[in-house]
């Protein structure tokens, strides 16, 4: 324990990748883990760093001051336009080796993803993917002011909590949509720029033409008030498509389990789970999901939640407010056929 | 002629384990053990290459003695040889010392072109292991490939990189990681099947990669696991009764009652 005290005085505070999305906002995920890392820096009476790399950086700063962190540093370059896995590692690389921070979160999107596990590797230390919970703990054995970071594990059947007891920093990455965002009402940051320094011809990569948009979806799921979401039990890609008629009636949007997106029936961007999306909607009504837990880990936290079945007894009836035990194609059609009458009237 | 090193799992087939909430374990017992979905891809991947430009293909795997299955099932498929990274201090390794190890090991098959992973496992789902062997190789990581071709000592590669979709040209050697969306599996012919058992397989301990046990395995893992505890997220569950369109009807209710529905 004195070694972790050690450890503690040499690294201190709390730092979040403060990711900006199609060079155009603030993720919504970072401000939710400014947020969360807000509530762990007064804990351990550390500092809150907001670390944002991007292009005309300096418009983003208001909003994130918002969000409660002491100190945004930022560093703003044509070149930081998109995420880049060569370049990033390698800034964010010299930023720790100078300022040394204790504990920094990442966003599970794919930059996140890219730079967290890369960072690890550079200070050998650990790295927990899509914590679902971030606290602080002071363990008799392992040492006070830890973060302890919970997360799905053996395929999601149980929920493991992770310590980094020794190695700095600790990092984690948090999927959107795990932890609210909320604002800190007339809170100020101290707001450094970093210089941008970096030697291009170190890339490795080159591109040969002129990369091309690439269409995402209209609203991210995470967002949608409704989500109407199906899985293996409807059968085939036409019974699944209907979905989409369902959700344009009600207003939301359509997700999925795993089995529809390897089918190829929906694009990946609307698979719900531990390696898709987190959803919290008002409503979430699954069809022919049974409730792989990887499914619904992800969606226990929408307000009400309606299974429909042929299964009584599926796992997803434990975690449900309402259950229709039925064929999931045919009440699918005749709940569409009842709103579409119910639109008439 | 290329040299291609493919690293794969062996895994529990999730859809079927069974956890023990007493131990923290997953029963193993009555558990399929597979090779991991996206490594499939993976080999996938160097075959096709292989079919195309010609290659010489390394699959390996780290795991206990068992895991020598999923090298079977890699001869099988076609690669050329395969390595075997066991040892009991390698047990209870977390991401980065699996990465680290299985890199020392990589690094023992001599001069390669191209290493290839698979994106994520589905025991684990950390996703963490590519972009750490990209870091301990030093080597660039490509991922999200939709088209790859080899043209006058480098490859040219078209890709989805966040919202954008690049022709990109990288010198080998470089690191790939494969995912389902990638390719469709080959299937293994019977007789290669029959033959994949003879072949040989080459085994690293952990005497062959160098250093202690406090480097391997749990003692060489960063993070510590403190607690598992079973998932639980019980809900009311009222079941509705009567006809499906009793049913819809009901539904229709509710939700119009919580104030959902508003027509």
């Amino acid at each position: 324990m004195a070694d972790t005290q050690h450890t503690n005085d040499i690294y201190s505070d709390v730092w979040v990748f403060t990711e900006i999305q199609d060079h155009e906002r603030v993720l919504e995920g970072a401000l939710e883990l400014l947020t969360k890392g807000r509530e762990i820096a007064s804990r351990l009476n550390q500092r809150l760093f907001a670390v944002v790399h991007a292009l005309e950086a300096e418009q983003y700063l208001p909003v994130i001051e918002q969000y409660g962190p002491d100190v945004i540093l930022y560093c703003s370059d044509r070149a930081l336009k998109h995420y880049d896995s060569q370049m990033f590692p390698d800034l964010y690389e010299l930023l720790i080796r100078e300022r040394r921070p204790s504990i920094i979160l990442f966003p599970s999107t794919e930059a996140g993803t890219d730079l967290a596990p890369r960072i690890a590797q550079r200070f050998s230390t650990g790295l927990t993917s899509h914590c679902t919970d971030l606290t602080v703990m002071d363990s008799m054995e392992h040492g006070q002011g830890l973060l302890a970071m919970k997360r799905p594990a053996y395929s999601g059947n149980a929920i493991a909590t992770v310590l980094c007891p020794h190695a700095r920093p600790q990092m984690a990455t948090v999927q959107q949509g795990v932890f609210d965002k909320k604002v800190v009402p007339g809170h100020t940051a101290e707001i450094i720029r970093l210089p941008f320094e970096y030697d291009i011809s170190k890339l490795r990569i080159a591109n040969l033409e002129a990369p091309v948009r690439w269409d995402k979806p209209k609203v991210p799921l995470e967002q949608a008030q409704i989500v109407v979401a199906g899985g293996r039990g409807l059968g085939s890609r036409r019974n699944f498509e209907k979905l989409f008629e369902l959700s344009e009636i009600m207003g939301g949007e359509v997700g999925a389990t795993r089995v529809p997106v390897f089918n190829g029936w929906c694009g990946e961007e609307r698979m719900i789970g531990q390696t898709g999306r987190t959803i919290r909607p008002k409503l979430y009504l699954g069809f022919g999901i049974s409730g792989q837990i990887q499914h619904t880990a992800s969606i226990v936290e929408s307000d009400i939640i309606v299974s429909i079945n042929n299964n009584a007894d599926a796992p997803i009836t434990e975690l449900s407010d309402y259950v229709v035990t039925e064929d999931a194609n045919n009440f699918l059609c005749r709940l569409i056929e009842r709103l579409k009458k119910e639109k008439r009237t | 002629m290329l040299s291609i090193a493919v690293t794969i799992k062996q895994v529990p087939d999730t859809q079927k384990a069974r956890f023990d909430p007493k131990t923290g374990t997953i029963d193993r017992s009555g558990t399929e053990s597979i090779m991991n979905p996206d490594d499939l891809h993976a080999l996938e991947m160097a075959l096709s290459i292989k079919d195309r430009f010609g290659a010489v293909i390394t699959a390996i795997t780290m795991g206990p003695p068992h895991a020598i299955d999923v090298l079977d099932e890699a001869y099988a498929l076609g690669v050329d040889s395969c390595v075997l990274v066991s040892d009991p201090a390698f047990a209870g390794s977390d991401s980065l010392v699996t990465s680290k190890t299985l890199s020392s090991a990589i690094c023992k098959l001599g001069a390669l072109d191209i290493v290839i992973t698979g994106c994520e496992a589905i025991d684990g789902n950390t996703g963490h292991v590519g972009f750490q062997l990209s870091e301990y190789l030093d080597m660039p990581l490509i991922t999200q490939i939709h088209k790859f071709d080899v043209c006058d000592g480098h490859a040219v590669i078209e890709r989805l990189y966040g919202h954008e979709y690049q022709k990109i040209k990288v010198e080998f050697p470089f690191l790939m990681a494969i995912g389902k969306n990638s390719n469709r599996v080959r299937i293994p012919r019977l007789a290669d099947i029959n033959a994949c058992l003879d072949k040989k397989i080459i085994t690293f301990s952990m005497k062959d990669l160098g250093g202690t046990t406090m480097e391997y395995g749990s003692a060489g893992s960063p993070t510590v696991v403190i607690e598992t505890e079973l998932f639980s997220h019980k809900r009311t569950r009222e079941v509705f009764s009567g006809s499906p369109g009793d049913k819809a009807d009901l539904l229709v209710h509710k939700l119009k009652k919580h104030n959902i529905l508003r027509y």
